[in-house]
């Protein structure tokens, strides 16, 4: 096989024969956090393939592999990559995002934990092609085994010289460096990240100027999250025709989906973009365990979709999602039964985001943190009257898009969409106290 | 008494990861008040002032940063501080119901130290175990995964025993051996990436090989 | 750059704002978190504007409509923050005007704005002057649809004995923090905890004194509010009056708030060129001397006990006192007295035919000047020798900080300061190596790159000849630099002579440095530029034991260790009975600087404007006044009548025109002051005792501890602080 092999037809589906993980090919293994068992498995390759190729050549291959941001956002990762400066003399940092805060999303933490060096391996690439000296993976404070795991793994590397001065000869110098967090949503969100490790608030910083052109301590920077890292070390292992060779036409290559709510197998599965909701639910994850009327397609603040054959159907890919009217997000899937009401499974992210606000701008810290959050608290207590749905929706009109980050637009996902599909139940409940479906018992006892 | 006066080492191969100036020194505030609050539960006023000096800044800065996080505090917790995630997978894996198990198992509120100094507790948001709910983080270390009524009660004797059970840190293993993943219905579908070798070394410029 | 805002085409220089677009073409956006002064950080998102940009097709020309044939625009999907936008060639831009969207979006978020923001404008001290108060009425919905309980936080929380935190009244606007990060450069107020439980406090046992009561007025709600002026009066019952504060060299354009005659506040006044919108605490605060225990009649030596006096008493009483000493009498005056009253005193010395006047502080010789404060805050290297500015010219320092943070001049359009400054940015970095102090250490030490420890005027000779590796640093930045300024304090001014300006002045030209001798006095340079200073066989002030009779106007001698008598008959003139007013025979009731009209010389040679403001003074009198009953006293026909007269006088002799000063003030030439030995040496101290708040004082308006805490915690029930863990 070579790369030149064209790609017949593309691979949309987990269980299409020509479908193989890659990604988490080693998750779950024995061992398999460890330098041995990496190199065992071909580790480093892509990094030797890279330094033959050289750093131009090396963003040209992530373009060519159509690799998108899997953070949230889904920005072309080799256009990113190029807005780096070349020869401007100054040091450049490239940053993991680890900070995985974003309710529904858990793959990056089995990442960190379970095959580090393919962090490391994708980071030395980013940053040999973006003239990076130094790295630093921002990993959320509370995933301490992570971290631990990481640290040991940047050890080893650093030992086996893959990290430090003129790495494998090629003249490449990188030092990586593990960040813990302390517990805010909002440093996932970059430049919030950015202040957060120069050990100030994690308040968003003003956009201009990027990041690429000024970004950690004022110097050109790029933020990948950890699963668009790992990918590219696939890419330079397997080539950019291999990754583009599956998923859609604008939506190339495998993606960690999570699946969490009431289904059989919860879990993450590296599916290849394009497959459907309804193969993940229920080929892999072995189908819901009681009735479901939404999903969650890609993380909390992505608006929810009815659960119904039309959703069921939807190609999980950038561009079909959001013609069904949300986002892939992170591609955190999460079930919402038809048993719980509705406005108490929105106040709950609500509070989430009320929480996790960072105060800095009026419409997200009033309006969200103060307001949304009170108002959702009356509903559901039963203290509401006609007229809070229409006051939340007009609120959301003064709040969406006039906030200086995305963290209160993520809010109103949640709230548009399920007073949108769900409109009866908050209805019911503003105009009786009472809800459609009352509390219920959910805690398992063995 | 000085906390980081004997761990010059510490503190040198902290401030190492980060660039030599002003703005690189501040960079170790973070790490720093994790130090403090890892060895004595939580960072006190005169913590503040000395992590302050090291990073070249004033307590204002310190205290504005600690609080603006969830995980830095203030006063005091018991010796297990318990994290109980609240968000919405958790919520609907019973975590409402967990939480007031707990809360009123240990009698302890959340900002308290339960009478025998033990117990603390807080709700945390989501900790990234969605799929292994719910969950329970004890201080900082890791996380005890699908916390029915049984296994919670199971980890609150052997917390009043002093002998925590280690954290579970489960994986779910999707991806066999064979490099195949399994349907729900355990049919091994697709192919493998250890069938696929790596390509060929590109020669420079450009990857052709 | 043309752009185009409700239609209006404007002209702007690149890298303007939008915001700034809208101000210049006449037109109107709210705002609360921009200021002309700080970095715009686009917070409290009222300043929204819809915007749209032409887009250049593939031949780089811009896209053309077809209809119109104008280049398209392509609106922006949401209306942006305007303070944070840069305006663009041909963007247009629709404010609340023209825009439903736009006036919807700020209507909203003044409602959110609002929210928490407690209802007690009727109890608020900034009612009347109060930004969201204002912008509530114009763009707000009049009423909040918020159905719950507001935010309950401390609403009398101290930060300092100066400023009062409401922590309810915050609305997060952030320029408080910005401003103390980026103009005094002191990480002394961050916000604590985040989202919705986000409020201000201090770490340090309270604000530094120094620059911190700026903060009330950049405030743009009642949050922060001047202690020492609280619960004194509503803004529309104050009268305001602008003018130059004499406390220091500096001249900064400061208000004076006045109520019923008592002096209640002064805040900061505008002048780009000397002070921007800053003054220091000083300067602020320190004016209840204004208003405490003033003399307000004359006093006359009975039977060797002061008593009070008519005028006509007072001026017989001087006539007796004066007779036998001819001309053997010593004029002495404060020099922070107006140019007006130093004329008046010339005057009166030449026809009393003494050689004896002179005012205090000041120095025996003065180097010359050439650096003007834009000088400073554009400099590329600063050295400092042997100035405490804190004590000196505090404002030179936030002058300096400037220089260090990029030198940036804020452009100026039709409406004003820039209000979003693009090129400002929060957390500033700044250059330190760009600045070296000799001399004691001070404040300004924390600031610089390099520091020498050093006294004395020989400072000079070994930073000219550097025997230290620091000293060696500091003459090669000077050496260095394209446009340096050295600066010079009290340490070595007080031993300087026509040697030590030869030496400054061959050093200053080797490296093409600028020179800011810092006077010693608020007026001393103009003073001594009308040669007010002992003549031939005159006494000094120090030496005034030494005349037969003296007039003595608002200076303390006994108080400094000085001589506080003449041989013979003394006069005093002062607005307390200070120490040497205690011993006088006959005391005059004087004016403060806030109740002068006239005319002073800041430290680069400005000519400044006082203003009168109203305040009630008794039968207080300026210099120029009491002179006048001196001479009556003297039998002399008083050389100079008034103000105007002092005016003419000045223009005929030294050619100065004062009567229409533009209102930031006139750059003058340096004119050389003749050298005269002082006798003794001069010790800066900004703040003089009468100036700290004394509840207990007659006259003090200001409440006491006690008093404050009975008026705040009426009303309101005491609210738990938030903080801890969640
Ligand atoms: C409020 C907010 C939270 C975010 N949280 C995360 C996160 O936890 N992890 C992440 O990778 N990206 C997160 N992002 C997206 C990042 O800002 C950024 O787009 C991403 O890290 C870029 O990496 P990518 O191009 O590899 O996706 C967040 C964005 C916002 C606005
Ligand atoms: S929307 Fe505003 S308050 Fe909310 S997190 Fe972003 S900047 Fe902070
Ligand atoms: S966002 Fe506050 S003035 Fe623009």
């Amino acid at each position: 096989m070579t790369v030149a092999d064209p790609a017949p037809l593309a691979i949309t589906s987990g269980k299409d024969p020509r479908f193989a993980p890659s990604l988490y090919a080693h998750v779950g293994q024995d061992r398999s956090w460890t330098l041995d068992y990496f190199r065992g498995h071909g580790g480093y390759q892509g990094l030797r393939r890279a330094f033959a190729m050289g750093p131009d050549a090396v963003i040209d291959e992530v373009k060519k592999s159509g690799l998108r941001g899997r953070g949230g956002a889904g920005f072309p990762t080799g256009l990113k990559w190029s807005f780096m400066p070349l020869n401007d003399g100054k040091p450049h940092f490239i940053i993991c995002n680890a900070d995985e805060s974003e309710p529904g999303s858990f793959k990056d933490r089995y990442l960190l934990s379970e095959d580090p060096h393919q962090l490391i391996e994708g980071m030395l690439i980013g940053g040999y092609a973006m003239r990076a000296s130094v790295g630093y993976v921002y990993i959320r404070g509370e995933y301490v085994h992570a971290a631990e795991r990481m640290w040991a793994a940047i050890e080893e590397a650093r030992a086996a010289g893959l990290l430090g001065q003129n790495i494998l000869g090629s003249g490449f110098d990188f030092q990586l460096y593990v960040h813990r967090g302390a517990g805010a949503y909002i440093c996932g969100e970059e430049t919030a990240l950015m202040n957060s490790l120069e050990g100030l608030r994690a308040n968003p910083r003003l956009k201009p100027p990027f990041p690429a052109a000024a970004g950690l301590y004022g110097l050109p920077t790029t933020i990948n999250n950890v699963e668009t890292f790992c990918a590219a070390t696939q890419i330079l292992k397997y080539g950019a025709d291999w990754h583009a060779g599956m998923g859609t036409e604008k939506s190339k290559g495998m993606k960690l989906f999570q699946i969490s709510g009431p289904v059989a197998r919860p879990g993450v599965y590296e599916l290849p973009l394009g497959t459907t909701f309804r193969e993940l639910i229920y080929d892999w994850a072995g189908g819901p365990l009681e009735p479901i009327k939404a999903i969650i397609p890609g993380g909390s603040s992505c608006p929810m979709l009815r659960w119904d054959e039309a959703t069921l159907d939807t190609p999980m890919d950038y561009e079909a999602i959001a013609a069904a009217g949300s986002m892939l997000g992170t591609g955190g899937v999460t079930l919402v039964p038809q048993a719980d009401c509705i406005v108490d499974v929105t106040w709950n992210l609500v509070r989430f985001y009320a929480h996790e606000s960072c105060g800095k701008c009026t419409p997200c810290r009033e309006g969200i943190s103060g307001w949304m959050v009170n108002m959702y608290a009356k509903l559901v207590r039963g203290r509401g009257v006609p007229g809070d749905v229409e006051l939340i929706l007009d609120m959301s009109e003064n709040i969406g898009g006039r906030s200086f980050c995305a963290l209160a637009d993520a809010c109103l996902g949640p709230v548009l969409s399920s007073i949108k599909l769900f409109r009866e139940e908050y209805d019911v409940l503003a105009q009786t106290g009472q809800p459609m479906h009352p509390p219920r018992r959910r805690w398992k006892e063995a | 008494m000085n906390y980081f006066a004997d761990k010059q080492l510490l503190v040198a191969d902290i401030f190492s990861r980060y660039p030599d100036s002003p703005q690189g020194r501040r960079s170790a505030l973070m790490p720093l008040l994790r130090e403090v609050q890892d060895a004595e539960g939580f960072v006190s006023e005169a913590r503040m002032a000395e992590i302050a000096a090291l990073c070249g800044t004033t307590a204002t800065e310190v205290r504005s940063v600690m609080s603006f996080y969830s995980t830095y505090h203030t006063l005091p917790t018991g010796r297990y501080h318990l994290q109980v995630c609240s968000t919405l997978m958790c919520s609907l894996a019973g975590s409402d119901e967990l939480w007031d198990h707990l809360v009123s198992a240990l009698d302890v509120q959340p900002g308290d130290v339960s009478a025998d100094g033990r117990f603390s507790v807080q709700k945390v948001e989501c900790l990234g175990s969605c799929g292994t709910a719910p969950v329970v983080q004890i201080n900082d270390e890791g996380y005890y995964e699908n916390v029915t009524r049984s296994k919670c009660d199971r980890l609150i004797a052997a917390m009043r025993a002093d002998i925590p059970p280690l954290p579970d840190n489960p994986v779910p293993v999707t991806v066999r051996e064979d490099g195949r993943q399994m349907t729900a219905t355990g049919e091994r579908v697709g192919a493998s990436i250890h069938d696929r070798g790596p390509l060929p070394m590109p020669t420079r410029p450009g990857g052709e090989a | 750059m043309k752009v185009t805002v409700d239609g209006i085409q404007v002209d702007l220089p690149a890298g303007t704002s939008a915001i700034d677009a809208v101000f210049h073409a006449g037109r109107d956006v709210p705002y609360f978190c921009a200021h002309a002064y700080l970095s715009p950080v686009g917070a409290c998102r009222m300043c929204l504007v819809e915007a749209g940009t032409p887009r250049k097709g593939k031949d780089g020309e811009f896209e053309l409509d077809e209809a119109t044939g104008q280049p398209r625009v392509f609106w922006m999907p949401k209306p942006m923050a305007s303070c944070t936008m840069q305006a663009t060639e041909g963007m247009h831009i629709r404010t609340a005007r023209t825009s439903d969207v736009v006036a919807k979006a700020q209507a909203g978020m003044m409602e959110f704005t609002l929210l928490n923001h407690p209802l007690d404008c009727p109890t608020c001290d900034k009612g009347g002057a109060c930004e969201l108060q204002d912008r509530a009425f114009e763009y707000g919905y009049g009423a909040s649809r918020y159905g719950f309980d507001r935010r309950h936080a401390d609403k009398h929380y101290a930060l300092s004995d100066f400023i009062i935190l409401d922590q309810e009244r915050c609305i997060h606007c952030k320029r408080c923090v910005r401003y103390f990060e980026e103009v005094p450069g002191q990480e002394v107020l961050d916000f604590i905890e985040r989202g919705g439980h986000t409020f201000i406090d201090t770490e340090e046992g309270g604000l530094p004194v120094g620059f911190q009561g700026n903060i009330a007025d950049i405030c743009p709600v009642g949050a922060l509010l001047d202690n020492v002026a609280r619960f004194r009066g509503r803004n529309w019952e104050y009268d305001h009056t602008p003018t130059t504060c004499t406390l220091c060299p500096v001249g900064c354009s400061i208000t004076v708030d006045a109520r019923n005659g008592r002096l209640e506040r002064v805040v900061a006044g505008e002048n780009r060129d000397v002070n921007e919108l800053w003054i220091c605490d000083a300067g602020r605060f320190g004016h209840v001397f204004a208003t405490e225990e003033r003399l307000t009649v004359p006093l006359v030596r009975v039977g060797g006990e002061l008593r009070e006096a008519t005028w006509d008493q007072a001026v017989e009483a001087m006539r007796q006192g004066f007779l036998g000493h001819g001309g053997n009498v010593g004029l002495y005056l404060n020099a922070d007295s107006t140019l007006e009253e130093g004329a008046a005193l010339v005057a009166l010395a030449e026809a009393i035919g003494t050689a004896s006047l002179d005012h205090w502080p000041r120095y025996a010789h003065t180097p010359m000047s050439t650096a003007t404060l834009t000088d400073v805050a554009t400099a590329d290297a600063v050295v400092v020798l042997g100035a405490d500015l804190g004590e000196e010219a505090p404002v030179v320092e936030l002058r300096i900080l400037e220089a260090l943070r990029g030198g940036l001049l804020p452009p100026e359009f039709a409406h004003g300061t820039a209000i979003a400054d693009l090129r400002l940015t929060e957390r500033p970095s700044r250059t330190p190596e760009k600045l070296a102090v000799i001399g004691r250490e001070s404040r300004l030490w924390g600031h610089a790159g390099i520091r020498v420890a050093a006294s004395g005027p020989d400072a000079l000779t070994r930073l000219a000849r550097p025997d230290t590796p620091e000293l060696q640093a500091a003459l090669r930045l000077l050496e260095g630099a394209g446009k340096p300024v050295l600066i010079l304090g009290a340490d070595v001014l007080n031993g300087a002579d026509a040697a030590f300006s030869a030496a400054l002045g061959s050093l200053a030209g080797r490296v093409g440095a600028k020179v800011l001798a810092l006077p010693a006095g608020a007026n001393s340079r103009g003073l001594g530029g009308l040669n007010l200073v002992p003549g031939a066989g005159g006494m000094p002030y120090a030496r005034l034991d030494g005349v037969g009779a003296a007039f003595i106007s608002r200076l303390d001698p006994a108080a400094q260790g000085l001589p506080g008598r003449a041989r013979g008959f003394t006069v005093v003139h002062d607005t307390h009975l200070t120490a040497t007013a205690g011993l006088a025979d006959v005391v005059l009731p004087a004016v403060t600087g806030y109740e002068k009209r006239g005319t002073t010389i800041n430290l680069e040679g400005r000519l400044l404007p006082l203003t009168q403001a109203p305040l009630r003074a008794g039968e207080g009198a300026d210099l120029i006044r009491a002179l006048a009953a001196v001479a009556e006293a003297l039998g002399i026909r008083p050389p100079v009548r008034g103000l105007r007269g002092a005016q003419t006088w000045l223009e005929g002799r030294y050619g100065l025109r004062l009567a229409e000063l533009p209102a930031g003030g006139l750059l003058q030439p340096p004119r050389p002051a003749q050298d005269a030995a002082t006798g003794t040496a001069h010790t800066p101290n900004l703040w003089k005792p009468r100036m700290v708040p004394h509840p207990e004082r007659r006259g003090s308006g200001v409440l006491g501890r006690e008093a404050r805490t009975e008026l705040w915690e009426l009303p309101m029930a005491p609210a738990p602080r938030p903080g801890g863990d969640d």
